[in-house]
C-alpha cells in the first residue's frame, strides 16, 4: 500500500494515546498508551466496563478535549496541533457526535436542535429547516418537530440527537453509548436508523458501548481494559 | 465558520424568548440599577446645586482699591484739612482710572464690577470726620453686596438710576441718628445742598460709608475739586466686585492683582469656608456618583453573570457540535446587550416617573426648590453603563466558557 492509498484508506490513526486526570491532587491514569487505526467507512465498536475510560476515549477522538500525550491523526492532520477554530471547523463540517445522555439544548425544540449544527454553514434558513425536518422524519419524529427535549421521551431525545449528528453529513460519527439510556426496543430502532444511514453514505462510525449493542453489526470490535485497547 | 448576524439574532432571540423568567430577571436587574442610578444621582445633584446656590454667593464680594503711596500728594485737595482724602478699606487710598472697572468686569470669574468713590472729609461745623460713598445705582449686583442694598432700608427710599447727577443721598442709620437727620432733611455737603431720601442699616460690608450718593454726583463734588486727577483721568478710588461664586473667587482676585501690582483687595474671608464646603459637597457628589455607578454595574452584571454561568453545559453542547468560540461569544454578547438596553429603557421610564412624582422638597428639605428633571447626560450615562455592564457581564463568562474544552464544559451541570 503506497502513501496515497494509506491516506485515503485510514481516516483516523491513534498512537500511544494517554489521558490522565487529577482528582484531589491524585493522578489517575485512564488511558495508558493505546493505538487505534480506523479505516474510512469502517464501523468500529469499543467495549468496556463502566469507568474503563470509554467516554474519555470518544471525547479525545472527537476532539472534545486534548490527550495528556500521544497523537490523534484525523485524515492526515494531527489534531494536537490544530487551533481552537480549526478544531471547531472540523467538528462543524466533518464529524458528528452522539452522547449517551443526548445533550440536547433544553430551550430549543427538536427541529431547532437539529438545525443547530447547520447554523453558520451558509445554508439559507428555509433549506436549513427543510433538512432538519427531513432528518427528523427519517428518525420517525416528523410529528414532534416543535417539542422541547423535556417534552420528549428518552428514546425520542436520542433520535433527535442521532438526527443532529447526521445533519452535517459527517465523514465520521462518534457515538458514546448511543443506546445506553434507552429501552431495548428503542435501542434496536436507533441502531437500525444509524446503520441504515451510514451504510448508504459509507460513513465511518466509532462507538463505545458496555455491551448493549449487537457487536455483529461492526467491522472491528475492540475491548478497552486497564487503559489499553485490545482487539 | 462565518458569523451571520441574522443567524446570531435568531439564536439570541430564541434564547431570550424561551427562557422568559431568566430574561425578565436580567431585564429587571438592569431596570433597578438604572432607575436607582438616575433617581439617586438626580436628587443628589439637585441637593448639591441647591447647596451651591446658597454657599456659592457667601462672601463673594469685595472692594478693589489702591492704598495711598506717600508722595502722591497731588491727589489730595491742596487746602483740605489734615485727615481728609480718598479713603477705602480704612486707609487713605489713591484714585485711579475707571477703565479698570471694564478690565475687571471682563474677567471670566467676575459676575459684576462697578465704580466706587469713597472720600473722607471733615464737617465744617462739628469738625467730625465722615465718609462719602458714591456708587452706580444701575449696578445692583455689585453695589448691594459691597455697600448697601434696598433690603437695608429703614426709612425713605434707596438710590435709583434716575438719581444720576441729582443732589440726593442716603445715610447710615447710626450716622443720621447721631446727627439728628431724618428723611426729607436738606443738608449742605461741600458747599452744596442735598436732600436725604433714605436711611439704611447695612450689615458688615467691605465698602461702607456714612452717606451714599450717586457716583456722578459724588465725583462732581470730590474729584472736580482736584484738577490734577481729572487731567490724569483718575476719577474713582474703588471698584465694587461680585465674583461668580466662592470656589472661583481666589482666581478672580489673582487675575485682578495681575492688572496692577498696586491694586489691593478688601473683602471678607467667609467665602473660603463656604467654598470649602462646596468643594466637599462636590467631591462627595462625584465620589458617590462613582460608587453608585460601580454598584449599578455590579448589580446588573450579577444576574447576567450567573445566568451565563448556568449555561456552561449548553455552551459545551454548542462547542461539541462545532460552534466556534466567536459565534458563542457573539451570541451571548448580543443577548446581554439586548437585555441590558431593554432594562435601561424601562429603568429610565420608571426613574422619570419617580422623579416627577416625588416632590424634591421631601428629598432636599427646601420649600423654595422647584421640581427637577433628569439631565440628559445622566440618560446617556445610564445607556453607557447598561451597555457596558451588559457587554462585560456577557463577555467574561462567555470567554471563560469558550476557553474551556467542550468536554470540560459538558461536565458542568
Amino acid at each position: 500500500m503506497d502513501k496515497k492509498e494509506k491516506a485515503v484508506g485510514n481516516i483516523m490513526e491513534v498512537r500511544n494515546l494517554k489521558k490522565n486526570f487529577y482528582l484531589k491532587k491524585k493522578e489517575i491514569q485512564v488511558l495508558k498508551g493505546l493505538d487505534l487505526t480506523v479505516r474510512r467507512g469502517e464501523k468500529v465498536v469499543i467495549t468496556g466496563k463502566s469507568g474503563s475510560g470509554k467516554s474519555t476515549l470518544i471525547n479525545l477522538l472527537a476532539g472534545l478535549e486534548p490527550p495528556t500525550s500521544g497523537e490523534i491523526v484525523f485524515d492526515g492532520k494531527l489534531l494536537n496541533g490544530l487551533s481552537n477554530n480549526e478544531m471547531s471547523a472540523l467538528r462543524h463540517r466533518r464529524t458528528g457526535i452522539i452522547f449517551q445522555n443526548f445533550n440536547l439544548l433544553p430551550s430549543w425544540n427538536a427541529c431547532e436542535n437539529v438545525e443547530a449544527v447547520l447554523f453558520f454553514s451558509e445554508l439559507p434558513r428555509d433549506k436549513r429547516r427543510k433538512r432538519a425536518v427531513e432528518l427528523l422524519n427519517g428518525v420517525g419524529l416528523g410529528d414532534r418537530l416543535d417539542n422541547l427535549p423535556a417534552e420528549l421521551s428518552m428514546g425520542q431525545q436520542q433520535r433527535v440527537a442521532v438526527a443532529r449528528a447526521l445533519a452535517n453529513e459527517p465523514e465520521i460519527i462518534f457515538a458514546d453509548e448511543p443506546t445506553g439510556d434507552v429501552d431495548p426496543e428503542t435501542a434496536g430502532e436507533i441502531t437500525k436508523i444509524l446503520f441504515s444511514w451510514i451504510g448508504q453514505r459509507n460513513t465511518t462510525l466509532v462507538t463505545v458501548t458496555h455491551g448493549e449493542l449487537p457487536l455483529g453489526l461492526f467491522d472491528t470490535v475492540y475491548s478497552l481494559r486497564d487503559g489499553i485497547l485490545r482487539k | 465558520m462565518k458569523i451571520n448576524v441574522r443567524e446570531l439574532w435568531e439564536c439570541a432571540s430564541r434564547e431570550l424568548s424561551r427562557r422568559k423568567s431568566r430574561t425578565m430577571a436580567n431585564i429587571a436587574a438592569y431596570l433597578i440599577a438604572v432607575c436607582v442610578l438616575l433617581v439617586f444621582l438626580t436628587f443628589m445633584r439637585a441637593s448639591r446645586d441647591f447647596n451651591r446656590s446658597i454657599l456659592g454667593s457667601v462672601g463673594t464680594h469685595f472692594l478693589v482699591y489702591m492704598p495711598w503711596e506717600s508722595g502722591a500728594k497731588e491727589y489730595f485737595i491742596p487746602k483740605a484739612p489734615t485727615g481728609e482724602g480718598f479713603f477705602a478699606a480704612g486707609v487713605f487710598s489713591d484714585p485711579f482710572s475707571p477703565n479698570i472697572v471694564k478690565q475687571i468686569a471682563s474677567i471670566k470669574e467676575v459676575k459684576d464690577a462697578s465704580p466706587y468713590i469713597s472720600y473722607r472729609m471733615q464737617g465744617r461745623e462739628d469738625r467730625q470726620f465722615f465718609l462719602i460713598g458714591g456708587f452706580d445705582p444701575a449696578s445692583p449686583v455689585s453695589v448691594n453686596s459691597t455697600t448697601c442694598a434696598p433690603a437695608d432700608l429703614v426709612a425713605g427710599r434707596f438710590l435709583e438710576p434716575g438719581d444720576k447727577g441729582k443732589n440726593v443721598f442716603i445715610a447710615e442709620q447710626n450716622y443720621s441718628s447721631v446727627r439728628g437727620y431724618s428723611v426729607g432733611d436738606r443738608i449742605r455737603i461741600l458747599g452744596e445742598e442735598f436732600e436725604l431720601v433714605g436711611i439704611v442699616k447695612p450689615a458688615t460690608r467691605p465698602a461702607r460709608a456714612d452717606i451714599y450718593m450717586d457716583i456722578e454726583t459724588a465725583t462732581r463734588l470730590i474729584v472736580n475739586r482736584m484738577p490734577a486727577n481729572v487731567a490724569a483721568g483718575n476719577t474713582i478710588n474703588g471698584v465694587l466686585v461680585e465674583s461668580k461664586e466662592g470656589p472661583v473667587q481666589d482666581t478672580a482676585i489673582s487675575k485682578i492683582r495681575m492688572l496692577s501690582t498696586k491694586l489691593e483687595i478688601y473683602g471678607f474671608g467667609c467665602y473660603k469656608p463656604a467654598s470649602n464646603s462646596i468643594s466637599v459637597s462636590e467631591q462627595t457628589f462625584w465620589f458617590l456618583t462613582l460608587l453608585i455607578m460601580i454598584a449599578a454595574i455590579l448589580f446588573s452584571m450579577k444576574t447576567q453573570l450567573s445566568s451565563v454561568m448556568e449555561r456552561q453545559h449548553d455552551i459545551g453542547i454548542l462547542k461539541a457540535i462545532g460552534w466556534s468560540n466567536r459565534a458563542i461569544t457573539w451570541q451571548i454578547l448580543l443577548e446581554s446587550l439586548v437585555q441590558s438596553l431593554i432594562g435601561c429603557v424601562f429603568g429610565c421610564a420608571v426613574a422619570v416617573f419617580i422623579v416627577t412624582l416625588v416632590p424634591l422638597r421631601l428629598v432636599v428639605g427646601q420649600p423654595l426648590l422647584r421640581g427637577t428633571t433628569i439631565p440628559a447626560f445622566l440618560f446617556l450615562l445610564a445607556v453607557l453603563i447598561s451597555a457596558g455592564g451588559g457587554m462585560l457581564a456577557g463577555i467574561v463568562p462567555a470567554l471563560n466558557a469558550a476557553r474551556k474544552y467542550p468536554a470540560e464544559a459538558l461536565r458542568h451541570i
